[in-house]
Parts: C-alpha cells; sequence; structure tokens
C-alpha cells in the first residue's frame, strides 16, 4: 500500500495488463510425491498443433509420502510448465492448463490458493506470470487414466528419452539450472515458510533473481533450439 | 520421433460451465403469469415491430439535434463550469419540447476540458485539511512497513511523505465511518408533524386500507414512473442502425423485459418464506430501534422527510400501524455513504428479533429461488471495465485506421438517481414494510390528527404522545431481493442502449460506465439520459454523479487512459491502509471488521498482483483461529486474515472467463 501511493505509476497495473490474448500454448501435466513431468504444446485455432517442450524431475525434497504435499506438487507442474515457456523466449501469451488435479487447475486459472505449503509456489507463480506476462485463461480436467505420460514421468517410470523425445525439447532443470534452483526455493516442504518479513524479502529478492535468470537463459536456450 | 498426442476421447470437462435457458412462454407458465396485460406484453416483446419506412429520416434527424453545435460556447463554457445542473435544465428544455428544441446540451464543450482541470472530475487531490498527528503505535505499524518496503526495493523510503499518506487516511476514515458528522449533519431535525399528516389524511380517505392507500398513490405516481407503455416506447426505440431493440432481442432478453413489464405492472411482490410471522401476529410486536440509528436519527429522518416528500415512502403514525390487522416492522439501520454526510439508511431486514425477519436467516434456498424468477445478478468489476476500454480501442482503429489516435478515446459514467426507489412494490407487500421512526421527543397530537385517527376509529389517544413510522411504497435497501429485481433493470437498460450508443457501457448496479471517442460523447451521453429518462421517468438520472475525462474513478478504480495504468481510487487505498494500521492485533478481532479487511485485501491485491498469494498465510491464520466455532465470536488473533474463501470469491485472476459477464 505504501509503496503503491508512493510510486504509484510502478506499481499500478497497466491497462493493457487486461488484453485478452489467443490461447497459444497447453500445459499438460501431473506430479506424484517424488517428482513430475510435463508436457508443452503449442496451439493452432485452440488444438494442439505440436509439442514444444517437455520437462522431468526428481523433487530435490523429500515429501515423506504425506499426501498433504500432493496439491502443491501437482501446482508446481504448473509452474515449471510456465517457466519452461518462459525459458524458451515466450512472452505475452495465453496458455490452457491440462491435468488430472481439480485444485492445482483451480490455483492455476483463479489464483485460490489454500493452505501454507503452496504459498511460496503461489508467490513465485504469481510474479513469473506477471514478468513474462503468460496468463492462464483456461484450464481443461482430465481423468487421471488418460494423464499417461506425464504420470510416468512424474514416477520416472520413463524418461522423455525413452519416449524418444527430440532432446532440444527437453527442459534443463539439471542441479546448475535456475530452473532447479528455483524448486529449492519453492519447497513446501522446508520449515521456512515466510513467517517473517525478513524471511519475505529473503525469498522475494531471490525468486526475482532467479526469475531473471531463467529471462536472460531464454537466449541461450533459443540460440541451442534453432541449432 | 514425433511423440503421439494423449488422445481426448470425448469432449473434456470444462470447469465452470454456464447453466441452461427457458423461453418466454416457459418463463410465464413457470411463474403462473396470468394477468392479461402481461400475457399481451409477452406476445408483443417476442413479436418483431414492423419496419418503418422513415426510419432512416428519423435518425439523420435526430443526430443532427444531438450533434447541432452549441452557441456562444465561452459564456456556457462558465455556466457550466459552475453549475452542473445547467447542462440537466437545458436537457430537459429539450426533452420537454420534444425536440422541436434545437438540444444545446453543452457535453461537447464539457469535452474540451482536460480531465485534470475538470470540475467534474472526481480524481482531485483532496483537501487540504490539518492531518492530526498519529497515535504512536500507528507510527510504529508504519515505520514497520516502511522497513519492508525499503527492504524490498532496496533503497529508502520517503518517510514524511508515507506518515502523511496515514495521516490523510486517518482523516478521510474518520469522516466515512465516524457518525459524528453524521449527527452533527443531522443538525437536531425534527419532523415536520404539520407536513407530514398528508399520508394520515390520505389513509383516512381510503376508509383505513393501507393497501388501498398505497395503491392510490402509486397510480398518481405512474405517469413519471416505469410502466407498460414506457418500456414498450424504449424498446421500439430506433436504434444507431435505424431498427429496434425489439427487433434484435434473444430468448433471454425477452425474459428480462418480461420481468421488467412485472416490475412496471404489477411491482415488487415481497417472496414469504414459510414460517414467516408477522410483527402482527405476535401478541406484543416489539419496538425496533436500533441504536445507532438513534445516534444519527436527525439526518436520517430528514432524509425519509426528503423520500415523503417524493411519494416514495408514506409517513404514519405509529399508533395506525399497530392497529392494523396486518403489518410488519423492520428496524431502521444505518451506514455511510460516498459524498453524502447523513449516510444511507438501511431497511434492516435481516433482524429478527421480536418476529420473523422479511430476509430468512437460511437463505440459501430463499435466495436460489429470487434467481430463478429474477436472473443472475452480473456486476461490472475491474476486468469488465478493463477489457471493455481496450475492445473499443481495438475497434476504433480497426475502423478508423491511421486517423484514430487512442487519445480520441474518453471515459465517463452516469448514475441513477435513488436507484431503488424507481421501482415500486406491489401494494399487497406494503404493509410488511413498516419501520418505526426515533425521536428523542415526540409531540402531542394536534386536533387535526386526532380528528383524522378518529375518523379511523382510533380515539383512545389520551395521555399517547404521536410516534410516527414509515412504510416504504417504493424498493429499499436490506431486502435480499431487492439486488435481484434491480439487476434486470440494469440488463434491460443495457440492452436498449447496445445498438444506441457509438461507444461502449457496462453497469454496476445504477452506475453505468462507458467509453466513446470524445467526438462520440456528446451523442452518448444525451442517448443515455435520453433512454433511462424515457424508461424510469424523468429524474431518473443523477446529474450530480455523472462525470467524463481522460482520468475516472469508476466503482472504486482509477483509470488513466494518459499514464495506461490503473489502480485502486486515492480513497479507496486510504480506506485500507486505515483499516490495516488500525487493526490491534494483541486485541481480539470482531469477525465482521475482519471480514471488511478481507474485502479489502481482495481489492489492492488485484492491483499488487504479487501479494495475492500472501492472503494464504490469512486464511490458514483464520481457519486455526475460528475454524471450530464458525467465526460467530471474537477471538485473539494470530496475525492477520483472509475470510475471501470463507466469505465469498477471491477475484479472478485476468482474463478468466466469466460467461455472466456482460459489456456492450
Amino acid at each position: 500500500m505504501v509503496l503503491l501511493h508512493l510510486y504509484e505509476t510502478e506499481y499500478s497495473l497497466p491497462l493493457e495488463f487486461f488484453r485478452v490474448m489467443i490461447l497459444a500454448y497447453e500445459v499438460e501435466y501431473d506430479a506424484s510425491l517424488t517428482g513430475l513431468g510435463f508436457l508443452l504444446f503449442s496451439l493452432r485455432d485452440g488444438v494442439r498443433d505440436k509439442l514444444v517442450g517437455c520437462g522431468e524431475v526428481v523433487f530435490p525434497f523429500d515429501c515423506r509420502k504425506e499426501s498433504d504435499y500432493q496439491n502443491t506438487c501437482e501446482f508446481i507442474g504448473v509452474l515449471l510448465g510456465l517457466l519452461a515457456l518462459a525459458q524458451r523466449g515466450v512472452r505475452n501469451v495465453s496458455l490452457r492448463l491440462c491435468g488430472d488435479s481439480k485444485t492445482s487447475l483451480t490455483w492455476g486459472l483463479d489464483g485460490h490458493f489454500r493452505g501454507k505449503l503452496c504459498l511460496k509456489a503461489a508467490l513465485v507463480y504469481i510474479l513469473a506470470s506477471m514478468l513474462f506476462n503468460i496468463v492462464v485463461i483456461d484450464a481443461v480436467h482430465i481423468p487421471g487414466v488418460d494423464n499417461v505420460i506425464c504420470d510416468l514421468l512424474s514416477r520416472q517410470k520413463t524418461t522423455a528419452r525413452a519416449l524418444g523425445i527430440d532432446y532440444k525439447l527437453v527442459t534443463d532443470i539439471s542441479h546448475t539450472s535456475a530452473l532447479y534452483s528455483l524448486l529449492m526455493l519453492v519447497d513446501p516442504t522446508s520449515p521456512q515458510l515466510l513467517n517473517s518479513e525478513e524471511d519475505f524479502c529473503t525469498f522475494w529478492r531471490q525468486a526475482h533473481l532467479l526469475l531473471g535468470q531463467i529471462s536472460s537463459e531464454q537466449t541461450l536456450c533459443s540460440a541451442s533450439t534453432s541449432t | 520421433m514425433i511423440l503421439p498426442l494423449p488422445l481426448q476421447s470425448e469432449e473434456p470437462q470444462r470447469l465452470f460451465d454456464p447453466g441452461g435457458e427457458l423461453s418466454p412462454q416457459e418463463y410465464c407458465e413457470s411463474f403462473g403469469i396470468m394477468d392479461p396485460h402481461l400475457l399481451a406484453f409477452s406476445t408483443f416483446i417476442s413479436s418483431l415491430p414492423p419496419q418503418c419506412e422513415r426510419d432512416c429520416d428519423f435518425i439523420l434527424r435526430r443526430a443532427s439535434w444531438y450533434w447541432s453545435d452549441a452557441l456562444d460556447p465561452p459564456e456556457r463554457d462558465s455556466l457550466v463550469a459552475i453549475n452542473p445542473g445547467f447542462i440537466r435544465q437545458l436537457y430537459h428544455q429539450w426533452s420537454l419540447q420534444f425536440m422541436d428544441y434545437q438540444l444545446p446540451i453543452a457535453v461537447d464543450l464539457l469535452s474540451r476540458y482536460e480531465a485534470s482541470c475538470s470540475p467534474f472530475n472526481p480524481i482531485q487531490t483532496s483537501t487540504k485539511l490539518p492531518l492530526p498527528v498519529l497515535p504512536p503505535q500507528i507510527v510504529t505499524r508504519v515505520d514497520q512497513a516502511l522497513l519492508l518496503a525499503a527492504q524490498m526495493r532496496q533503497e529508502p523510503i520517503n518517510r514524511v511523505s508515507a506518515l502523511d499518506f496515514f495521516a490523510e487516511a486517518y482523516t478521510v476514515a474518520d469522516r466515512d465511518f465516524g457518525v459524528q458528522e453524521a449527527i452533527r449533519s443531522g443538525n437536531d431535525f425534527q419532523l415536520p408533524t404539520e407536513e407530514i399528516v398528508r399520508d394520515l389524511a390520505a389513509v383516512a380517505d381510503c376508509g383505513g386500507s393501507l393497501v388501498e392507500m398505497a395503491s392510490r398513490v402509486q397510480r398518481q405516481q405512474a405517469p413519471t414512473r416505469l410502466s407498460l407503455a414506457r418500456i414498450q416506447l424504449s424498446v421500439d426505440r430506433l436504434g444507431l442502425d435505424g431498427t429496434s431493440s425489439r427487433r434484435h432481442l434473444t430468448a433471454d432478453q425477452q425474459i428480462d423485459f418480461i420481468r421488467l413489464a412485472r416490475l412496471a405492472h404489477t411491482g415488487i411482490e415481497l417472496p414469504l418464506y414459510e414460517g414467516f410471522t408477522p410483527s402482527s401476529a405476535t401478541q406484543r410486536p416489539t419496538r425496533k430501534i436500533r441504536s445507532l440509528y438513534q445516534q444519527v436519527h436527525n439526518g436520517v429522518n430528514r432524509s425519509l422527510v426528503d423520500l415523503f416528500r417524493h411519494h416514495l415512502v408514506l409517513l404514519l403514525p405509529t399508533i395506525f400501524l399497530l392497529r392494523l390487522t396486518l403489518f410488519h416492522f423492520t428496524p431502521i439501520g444505518w451506514t455511510t455513504k460516498e459524498g453524502n454526510a447523513d449516510g444511507r439508511n438501511l431497511f434492516d431486514a435481516k433482524d429478527g428479533r421480536g418476529a420473523s425477519p422479511l430476509n430468512p436467516g437460511d437463505k440459501e434456498a430463499y435466495t436460489a429461488d429470487i434467481r430463478s424468477e429474477w436472473g443472475l445478478i452480473t456486476h461490472a468489476d475491474l476486468t469488465t471495465i478493463c477489457k471493455m476500454i481496450l475492445n473499443f480501442e481495438a475497434e476504433m482503429a480497426g475502423t478508423l485506421g491511421g486517423s484514430f489516435s487512442l487519445k480520441d478515446v474518453i471515459l465517463f459514467k452516469v448514475d441513477l438517481s435513488k436507484a431503488f426507489h424507481l421501482l415500486s412494490f406491489n401494494p399487497g407487500s406494503v404493509p410488511y414494510l413498516a419501520s418505526e421512526l426515533y425521536q428523542s421527543e415526540w409531540p402531542q397530537f394536534s386536533e387535526e390528527i386526532r380528528e383524522l385517527l378518529a375518523r379511523l376509529g382510533i380515539s383512545d389517544t389520551e395521555g399517547s404522545t404521536l410516534s410516527w413510522s414509515m412504510v416504504y411504497i417504493t424498493g429499499s435497501f436490506g431486502l435480499i431481493l431487492l439486488p435481484f429485481v434491480f439487476a434486470v433493470v440494469t440488463r434491460c437498460l443495457l440492452i436498449l442502449l447496445l445498438r444506441s450508443l457509438h461507444g461502449k457501457l457496462c453497469s454496476y448496479v445504477d452506475d453505468s460506465m462507458g467509453v466513446c471517442l470524445k467526438s462520440q460523447l456528446h451523442h452518448d451521453i444525451c442517448t443515455i439520459c435520453e433512454v433511462v429518462e424515457l424508461l424510469l421517468g424523468p429524474d431518473a438520472v443523477e446529474w450530480k454523479k455523472w462525470f467524463f475525462g481522460r482520468k475516472l474513478v469508476m466503482i472504486g478504480w482509477k483509470v488513466d487512459l494518459d499514464s495506461r495504468l490503473v489502480s485502486l481510487s486515492h480513497k479507496n487505498l486510504m480506506k485500507v491502509a486505515y483499516g490495516f494500521t488500525i487493526t490491534d492485533l494483541d486485541q481480539p478481532v470482531k469477525v465482521r471488521w475482519v471480514t471488511k479487511l478481507a474485502s479489502w485485501s481482495s481489492r489492492y491485491t488485484q492491483i499488487l498482483r504479487a501479494l495475492h498469494p500472501c492472503t494464504v498465510s490469512c486464511s490458514d491464520c483464520w481457519d486455526a483461529e475460528y475454524g471450530s466455532n464458525n467465526g460467530m465470536e471474537s477471538r485473539r488473533t494470530g496475525g492477520c486474515f483472509d475470510l475471501e474463501s470463507s466469505f465469498g470469491p477471491i477475484a479472478p485472476l485476468r482474463n478468466r472467463v466469466q460467461p455472466s459477464s456482460r459489456v456492450f
């Protein structure tokens, strides 16, 4: 509030923010308590055109098989899908989510976040959405039995390579990547749950820094894809 | 290898599907509409109007009236600048003479004002009042906030400016929330007994029948209020393309006009739920005077007398109402109202002390019935407004090409006067709509009043004092039903304006907000006024709340076309700042206050979106503190709260498709 008053032009919302953009990409995702997988599709007239990306990761945190973390893990799938698109240089587009978790779909579409566990992922998600102007405008629920590929990827039952996906389409979520650092930052099992203003500021700065890195990695990613 | 895409064998299940539809005939059958006038109207509204050969000629003539250039600009400029009523006077002059008079409305002159210097633009720096000294605990809170802000920005923050802002918030919030100003504004007003005897005389003429009297008053007022004839004229009014709205109505829209016809012909029929017991059926009807109303009663009574003078409420001696076989009392409530120190009167229909409340305690089924009968309420919100502007700009750019500039666009808003009072209750419902007035001292019965009461068979007034009550015959704030029936008016107005404006328009209850080209402002404002007054009667437009400009505050949001930014209005930002800083986290907090904080949070996080997820921790705090007892009692807080999830939806993220939003 203070900032909005003192730096109004900086903290107000641009009118253009409300412009309806054509639905251009779809993120299909699934998560287990040990990892997640996602597929990125470009759309033509709202219909899947081609696969433009894929990601799989084993979580760097231990959910101890506690189902409380399931919704947040699924939502991290949404977050990584969005960030993977951003890393590929995608900006100013609308997005459709496709998954078997109604909770994470609703969080991604409407922002009705619930519970403390998703707070850090939600903060990064909103920040990334604003920074890259990638906006979720549609969500489609599919039955779990139809969400085959992402489910297999999330349970490490298969790999993008085994599925024959072009390596250029596979998102780098190796231990040295910014995406991996962000994954650690949004760790829902971490006891540090932004209880103090200091925690909040530290988190805020780290999130900004890592999103900045993802933004700059775009150039490298685009270059490697084009070669 | 190309990865085979997962097949989606069936139509995927969409989240948030809209509902179904009814035909006008099915609607009439469902709600037992048997009245021949309404059935005739149903046939009228579902049939196509004949094409008129003179349509185009008429449209051209009307356009020339609207667009006629005003003479003597300097003189009119200055008149307009000091007196917004001037426009109203001109408009009335024009409408009274029914277009024989060239419409010299000064909207085009007004449009030459820069927004920043327009006397009508509400975005002004607030009056420089002496700022109060903030209490030390508040200064500490502000300092904590500044520290956080400095850490986030990694630079020092201007403390003096921030403290001034909070001090100003305190001034404004005090003025808005406190009752002191309302008490001062009341200025010890006393009910003018000699004047308000009018209704007692009228009810005596009706043989003591309140229903008959209400019916008679409504018949007398009918020519200047919503009626079947006015609706028919409105739907057959020719739009820009030379055709009438009736020609283009969908089934849904036809149903809305049948609903409107019901309101015009039958009035608002108050639905009573099973188990409702009116005050008259209780052995000792409880007198219901709210303490807040007692505090501000002078100002409230003054505004009620104003409504009485316009025949919008009846004022009758309480002793007369208590002798009726059927009556129901509801306490008068009060709340603040922007721009009116007297505040807003409420009809506190949820109050169940003594007898049943008019609004049921379990309102879910009751509201569902109302919704099916009167339709869904769809309010414009920030997203609706911004999309409307962007769509209009895109359309104009497409139509005008290179000759279009974003600087040609202007915003405007118009407001309806005493909106709910534009609708009348069915006379049969009127006995249920009484409220007892309060005055610190009531006068003795005058001889005239004694005689009138004697005519009504009430002669045992010796030793009694004369207290008065009011009875609503037109819409009131506080009934669950009213927003739903008024939404019908809002929807119908938008339908009628759909084909008549160059620009676009959306509505929030009685506030209409629009966008058009500067060169079209003249036409569009005139058209809105014409349609509103044609449908709802003269004086239906609240000219005091008529604004235009490149920067405009719309339903609490500041939209600036020059900087292309949207934000909270300064007033709302101060409200939020005030609310959050005065909340003492170490003391019990009332649930009602927390819901207010939650509602403000949802507002500011629409602009400061990055903070939106932070309401998550508030929600957890709420669950931890209140989860076990439904939040009905004050408890110690552990921090801040977010009740959005418990008490209503959070404002959606951007671009969420809202099937019910209407932008024309």
